[in-house]
């Protein structure tokens, strides 16, 4: 059972004053974050065997620096930037300026930064009247790191720096929206979520983008379907529905249906303009609906195969039909064929009818 | 975005007014920069010839012996005449009885030998057994047999070096690990020595090559046996040097001198050749790849080049325009004026204007620990643990002005030190590598704490720190790395030099450079490989920047590395020479002279500017003769509009006529009316000066006075022309000739012709600019004329008229002060003038009270004898610097000297009464030689105490006396092709200009002053300072003395002639 839930969101073209990092290849420091994620911690005896060559205070500032970049704690140990370094071979290379900041909001990830633009001062830009504060939704967290939607870059946001009691102030230039994308497992809870859509402007010659791929934590998408359909049986795991008439040509029934929603509230994860899920475990609300089901299933699967059915196969049949299905629990024993005229409000065509009762009435006659 | 950065670097209340104000306050630096830019990408260096350089072999030294030294333990005394048995007790010294248990004695003829832990007064009183004795010092006995035992227990051959007073040094052949012995088998405590020490020179055969250690040797022939044998004992293997595979290896060039010098210049133009940013040289102008030769490296002492390849024959060489520095300040200006960062807020009050802006107190800091500055009892200690303390406390600036060798490296080092001990991350530029690598030296393997890194080529980083230049230290690591098998898994394109530069960078705590050279350091290039105006983000990736010298470092200059830190330490001496500004990039400046609108001074109206200032001037015979002046009616409306304001203000005007066209308003009159008769032709008469624009010439010719001298070469019918040339030649020589420096125009066609060639070679811009370098030379002179006469010229060839007189002499200043002044002397000194437009701390100098709670001047010198010191510390230094420290106390007894003792002083006059032909005081240059002579007599027998050589420098004030000083050191040292450095026994010369030996001392200074009527760019206080300053036992100067004594019109070369004692040659031996 997977879901896709879209949205549209809103993007805004901030600038601001930020001390941003860009990730950069920095395969030494890779070693090192490397060494530490398997010695618990980094010493500087370590140093010795995985980057030789350099002196002691060479390699006390090396340790002060990855500190100071925050790969590694006060303690030595990794930390989640460290362990980001140790497996893609990049280091944060810090910088301050003003950027472009081409922000996305939504509930569900609060705000994210699809790219990045540095900019210079302008001297003619003279409009100290325009600023504004920067929204309470955006703010730095330097252990995020987004992919630049257009450049091959990483990049993390550490702060938005400002004078002492001063809010840090922002232009926001101009505002599209952009199509987000949730795709979630919700067996597993495994998901991703992506944002499409165009930029205009001057901020890229190709406009058109899709983020990559961002998840939510699994364990958050615990109970999902409940929110949305209260007929969920989570013992089961399975939505409780009236017959539907949906059995396949053949009588071929998965027992899975898609449901699509309109304008939902996701818990905090915020509104969704449609939610779309696939492949919803479904089974019989009620004993009428299962037989009323598994009758359909029994009449489908005769008019597919056009054989004459006598009394044991009959039984046997509706025997498959039911077992380990969902209606198993409420079908009880097949019909009498012989009074079977009609399924699901459907009469029965009279060779239908021949077909599931004339194995009876010919035992009869013998 | 500009709103943005400066809401960010000052409150939002104030962020609009700042920077309005930065930008009015940098606006002459982005101007300056502009101008200097265009110039230069128009301008081509001075082409110069060359010639190849003979084949040299790089060899490679090894050590084939090991040096062990042997080290005094505590003091020896003899106890004469003791023939009792050795005593088992102390002895009793002095009043207290302090007992003293000896740590050895021993048995010699003549009584006891006593060697004790400390040491004894000699009017102490010594017992020992109850008997009263007498302890006599004495030098160390050296055990009489030593020996060298390896550890597999067999003897290795040893010899020892003459003793020194305190040690020993002791040869072992190979270099095995030993033990040493005395003959009884007991260990001696002895301790490694690097096998260079002590040694000065190495021989093979018969020849010695001076050496200092450097592993790296460079020989024009291979040496004929397999070693040398070093001064100190210790035999050196060697190899040639390939290089390995990280050096490319080109041809190496000379560049030749010019064979035209101008006499006047201070610097050879082969310097501008020498530098770091000189990548690239051609043969021809254009883009053809072939006429362009890469350049590997340069020896700036011998003026060579390395070459990719060699040039064609008989071609010269030239400089393509390089602009990247002038793009990286103009950046650096842009990025403080549009970006400015939080870390630049103290940069920004730079800019702000004195009235508003708000400095942080300065708090010094404390210090726990000296390193360097322990000791205070020596002179000037106190000073310099004042200055380290207010570095450390200071938020913004710290300030160190220090006289020459007044111990500014000394308190680098130790503030550096302090740095370091607190975490920080520092830079640490100067203009020379010199002033570097000094600092290095005395810092790098001393201090286990500092972990640098040296920016810059690595053929010019000096060799005993060449471990940390950059490229070195890549190599290195790269090489540990490959042989440890670290990144083996690594696919192709990964660059193994690039990791290593970035694992460098982030853990070393010094960085080093000159102010170009930095320019080089991966973080800067970053910030290059952007378009000059994009000043987006950056990062201060430095706490603390140290600049030295900054007296030679204009603000934009400095500000280039300033951007990438937080803090900034500036150290100079606003008494040395200013920065070495390029005269073109100044010219081109005040050529586009603008105002903020961007408005500019239009050419004709400089063209009028000029010819007014030149023809005003008596050398110009003003209202001797008539002038009859044809040009475009630009330049004409200009010149008319020019003299009609002055008129007002001055009686020295000519008298104008202006022939025109159509109707003539004042000072003016028709052509036609002339051609009709009428009377106003006769003003034609009347006038000084007559004008009218060319298309008038032919019309307007015959009816100009015949007297008339025209200011272009004309071209008229050849009647008229008799007409002129008649006139001129009958009128033949004037009753009283026209003089123009120290040249007479007798006759009209001379003078007519001499200012001629001076509008055609001369602009506005230039006549301002160097009158503009000029009154910032003399800023100090202690007489104003010269000053003050060169101030009025500036004053009269500014314009006039509006719009051009509100704001060009402000625009003018503001160049000057980008231009000509220092970054420290922007900070410390105020302009005197009016004339500012924006004021700031760049204008106004940084406060009083802020700049106090922040600098510290040095006091006491280090380097100079007494006698040396004297006169630059009157006439310099007010009496408050250069005063004497008391480490010169006994220099000459510490050091060995003893050369011209009889003189009456440390600096000496010899008079010469030679004469300056083509730029050359041969007479003086003689006079050095005789000097040169008998020190080589002396030096030959007399080596300096501590085995180092003694170091002689050759100035002069002029580049074109320095080249025939050059080629007298050549026949004296027989180095035919050495250039600025030579040899002579126990001794290196330099021969160098003034201006290029600033930063360097010498223990014996010859100075020519070549100039015998006239005190050329001498008279410029700082100039003279720096030629003064630079000796440590003897100066020599070299001069006129009767004309420096009594003619010269500088009071300081005046006061140098006086109170300098004779003293002929034929008494030093």
């Amino acid at each position: 059972m997977n879901a896709r839930l879209e949205a549209e969101v809103e993007i805004r073209n901030i600038a601001v004053f930020a001390e941003l990092a860009v990730w950069e290849k920095r395969p030494d420091l890779q070693v090192l974050c490397v060494a530490a994620r398997g010695h618990g911690a980094l010493e500087e005896d370590v140093f010795e065997t995985v980057l030789p060559g350099l002196s002691r205070r060479a390699r006390a500032n090396l340790l002060r620096h990855l500190r100071y970049i925050q790969l590694v704690d006060r303690n030595g140990v990794l930390t989640a930037l460290g362990r980001r370094c140790a497996s893609s071979g990049e280091a944060p290379a810090r910088e301050q300026g003003v950027y472009r900041l081409l922000v996305a909001f939504h509930p569900l990830f609060e705000s994210y930064v699809l790219d990045f633009k540095r900019t210079p001062g302008d001297r003619r830009d003279r409009d100290y009247s325009n600023h504004e504060q920067l929204p309470s939704w955006f703010s730095p967290n330097h252990n995020r790191v987004f992919t630049s939607i257009f450049q091959d870059k990483r990049f993390n946001i550490a702060k938005f720096p400002a004078q002492r009691g001063q809010s840090p102030v922002c232009r926001v230039e101009e505002m599209t929206t952009g199509n987000l994308q949730w795709d979630i497992d919700l067996g597993s809870g495994s998901n991703k979520w992506t944002i499409e859509g165009q930029v205009s402007g001057d901020w890229g010659r190709r406009g058109k983008f899709r983020s990559s791929p961002e998840s939510v934590e699994p364990s958050k998408l615990v109970d999902f379907c409940a929110d949305w359909e209260p007929q969920w049986d989570e013992q089961v795991g399975r939505l409780a529905i009236a017959y539907d008439g949906k059995v396949g040509q053949g009588g071929r029934e998965s027992f899975l249906r898609s449901r699509s929603y309109k304008n939902k509230q996701v818990r905090d994860f915020g509104p969704f303009d449609t939610v779309e899920v696939r492949d919803i475990p479904v089974g019989p609300a009620t004993k009428g609906d299962a037989r009323t089901w598994a009758t359909a299933i029994l009449v489908a699967q005769a008019e597919a195969e056009d054989i004459y059915m006598d009394p044991d196969a009959y039984q046997s049949e509706w025997s498959d039909i039911i077992e380990d299905t969902p209606l198993a629990k409420w079908a009880g024993d097949a019909p009498d064929p012989s009074v079977l005229s009609e399924v699901n409000g459907r009469l029965l065509a009279a060779r239908t009818r021949w077909l599931l009762s004339a194995g009876a009435d010919l035992g009869m006659e013998a | 975005m500009k709103p943005l950065y400066f809401t960010a670097c000052v409150h939002p209340k104030r962020a609009r007014a700042v920077a309005n104000q930065a930008h009015g306050s940098l606006w002459p630096y982005t101007a300056y920069l502009k101008s200097a830019l265009d110039a230069a990408r128009k301008r081509e260096s001075r082409s110069v010839r060359w010639e190849p350089v003979p084949r040299e072999y790089p060899l490679r030294l090894t050590p084939m012996d090991s040096l062990l030294v042997m080290e005094a333990e505590g003091f020896w005394y003899r106890l004469e005449g003791w023939s009792d048995d050795v005593p088992d007790m102390p002895l009793f010294v002095g009043e207290q009885y302090r007992p003293i248990v000896p740590k050895r004695v021993e048995r010699v003829p003549s009584g006891l030998l006593l060697v004790l832990d400390s040491e004894v007064d000699p009017d102490e009183q010594v017992f020992w057994k109850g008997s009263p004795c007498t302890l006599t010092p004495t030098d160390p006995i050296w055990p009489d047999t030593l020996v060298a035992r390896r550890r597999d227990g067999t003897v290795a051959h040893l010899y020892q070096r003459p003793e020194q007073a305190d040690r020993i040094f002791l040869v072992i052949k190979g270099c095995d690990h030993v033990v040493l012995e005395d003959k009884h088998g007991a260990e001696l405590p002895h301790q490694v020595a690097d096998p260079h020490e002590g040694a000065t020179c190495l021989r093979v055969g018969r020849e010695k090559i001076p050496w200092n250690g450097q592993r790296d040797l460079t020989l024009e022939k291979l040496p004929d046996q397999g070693f040398f044998i070093a001064d100190n004992g210790v035999r050196w293997a060697w190899s040639e040097d390939e290089g390995g595979n990280r050096r490319r290896r080109g041809v190496w060039i000379q560049l030749l001198p010019p064979e035209e010098v101008d006499s006047e210049a201070a610097l050879d133009i082969r310097t501008a050749y020498m530098e770091e940013g000189v990548r690239e040289v051609r043969t021809r102008r254009g883009n053809n790849r072939n006429d362009a030769f890469e350049v590997f490296n340069f020896r700036r002492d011998n003026y060579q080049l390395e070459l990719e390849r060699l040039p064609a024959e008989e071609s010269t060489l030239f400089i393509p325009s390089s602009i990247s520095n002038l793009q990286r300040q103009r950046q650096a200006i842009f990025s403080l004026r549009d970006s400015p960062l939080p870390h630049h807020q103290a940069l920004l009050r730079l800019c702000e204007a004195p009235n508003r802006v708000r400095w942080p107190r300065c708090q010094p800091e404390s210090v726990s620990r000296w390193y360097l500055l322990g000791d205070e009892h020596w002179s000037g200690t106190i000073q310099q643990r004042e200055f380290v303390e207010k570095a450390l406390g200071t938020p913004d600036f710290a300030f160190l002005e220090g006289p020459p060798g007044s111990g500014k490296t000394h308190a680098i080092c130790e503030l550096v030190l302090q740095f370091i001990d607190q975490g920080l991350n520092v830079l640490l530029c100067s203009t020379t590598h010199v002033a570097v690598d000094n600092v290095l030296e005395r810092l790098v393997g001393k201090f286990e704490q500092v972990e640098a890194v040296r920016i810059g080529l690595a053929d010019r980083v000096d060799q005993t720190i060449r471990d940390v230049q950059i490229d070195e230290r890549i190599a290195a690591l790269t090489e540990t790395w490959r042989s440890a098998g670290v990144f083996a898994d690594r696919d192709d394109d990964f660059n193994l030099e690039r990791v290593a530069e970035a694992t460098i960078l982030s853990s070393v705590n010094l960085t080093c450079g000159t102010s170009t050279g930095i320019l080089a350091h991966p973080y800067i290039r970053r910030l290059s490989h952007r378009r000059e105006n994009d000043t987006g983000p950056r990062w201060p990736y430095f706490d603390v920047l140290i600049i030295d010298e900054a007296s030679k470092t204009t603000f934009q200059e400095f500000l280039v590395p300033a951007q990438l830190a937080s803090k900034w330490i500036v150290v100079g001496d606003v008494r040395q020479l200013p920065p070495f500004s390029e005269p073109k990039d100044l010219e081109a400046s005040i050529a586009e002279v603008s105002d903020e609108n961007e408005a500019k001074l239009s050419d004709a109206h400089q063209v009028a500017l000029l010819i007014l200032f030149r023809l005003q001037r008596p050398e110009a015979g003003f209202r001797r003769v008539r002038w009859l002046i044809e040009e475009g009616d630009d330049v004409l409306n200009a010149l008319c509009a020019e003299i009609e304001v002055r008129v007002t203000h001055s009686d020295r005007m000519p008298e104008i006529v202006r022939v025109v066209q159509g109707n003539p308003t004042d000072n003016e009159v028709s052509i036609t009316d002339i051609e009709a008769g009428q009377p106003v032709a006769l003003h034609l008469l009347a006038a000084d000066w007559i004008l009218f624009p060319p298309e008038l010439r032919d019309r307007v010719a015959p009816y100009l006075p015949p007297d008339g001298l025209a200011l272009r070469d004309w071209d008229l019918d050849s009647a008229r022309a008799f007409q002129f040339a008649r006139w001129l030649d009958r009128r033949g020589s004037f009753s009283k000739p026209i003089w123009e420096q120290r040249r007479q125009f007798r006759a009209a066609r001379e003078l007519a012709s001499r200012q001629r060639d001076f509008l055609r070679e001369e602009s506005w811009a230039k006549q301002v600019s160097w009158r503009l370098g000029r009154v910032h030379q003399l800023a100090c002179a202690r007489d104003d004329g010269q000053r003050e006469r060169r101030q009025d010229e500036i004053d009269s060839l500014m314009p006039a008229v509006d719009p051009y007189s509100k704001w060009v002499p402000q625009a003018i200043d503001a160049i000057r002060d980008v231009g000509v002044r220092s970054a420290i002397e922007s900070f410390r000194i105020g302009r005197s003038d009016r004339r500012v437009r924006c004021r700031s701390a760049l204008t106004e100098a940084i406060p009083q009270d802020v700049w106090k709670e922040r600098a510290v001047i040095l006091e006491f010198q280090h380097r100079m004898h007494p006698d040396i010191s004297r006169l630059p510390r009157d006439q310099f230094y007010e009496g408050v610097a250069l005063r004497d420290a008391n480490t010169l106390d006994e220099r000459d007894k510490r050091d060995g000297w003893s050369f011209a003792l009889r003189a009456p002083a440390r600096r000496v006059w010899t008079d010469v009464r030679g004469h300056d032909e083509r730029g050359i005081n041969q007479a003086e240059i003689e006079a050095m030689r005789r000097w040169l002579v008998a020190w080589r007599d002396y030096a030959e027998s007399h080596q300096r105490t501590d085995g180092k050589y003694w170091t002689v420098a050759c100035l002069s004030f002029y580049n074109r006396q320095e080249l025939g000083t050059r080629n007298m050191l050549r026949q004296l040292t027989g180095k035919a092709r050495a250039e600025t450095r030579f040899a002579l026994p126990n001794t290196t010369i330099a021969c160098a200009t003034v201006d290029r030996f600033q930063g360097r001392e010498a223990d014996f200074v010859l100075l020519s002053l070549r100039n015998t009527s006239r005190p050329g760019h001498m008279d410029s206080p700082n100039r003279l300072n720096v030629g003064i300053t630079r000796a440590r036992f003897l100066l020599v100067v070299f001069g006129h003395r009767k004309y420096f004594a009594e003619d010269c019109p500088s009071e300081e070369l005046n006061a140098l002639a006086d109170a300098t004692p004779l003293f002929e040659l034929g008494s030093v031996r």
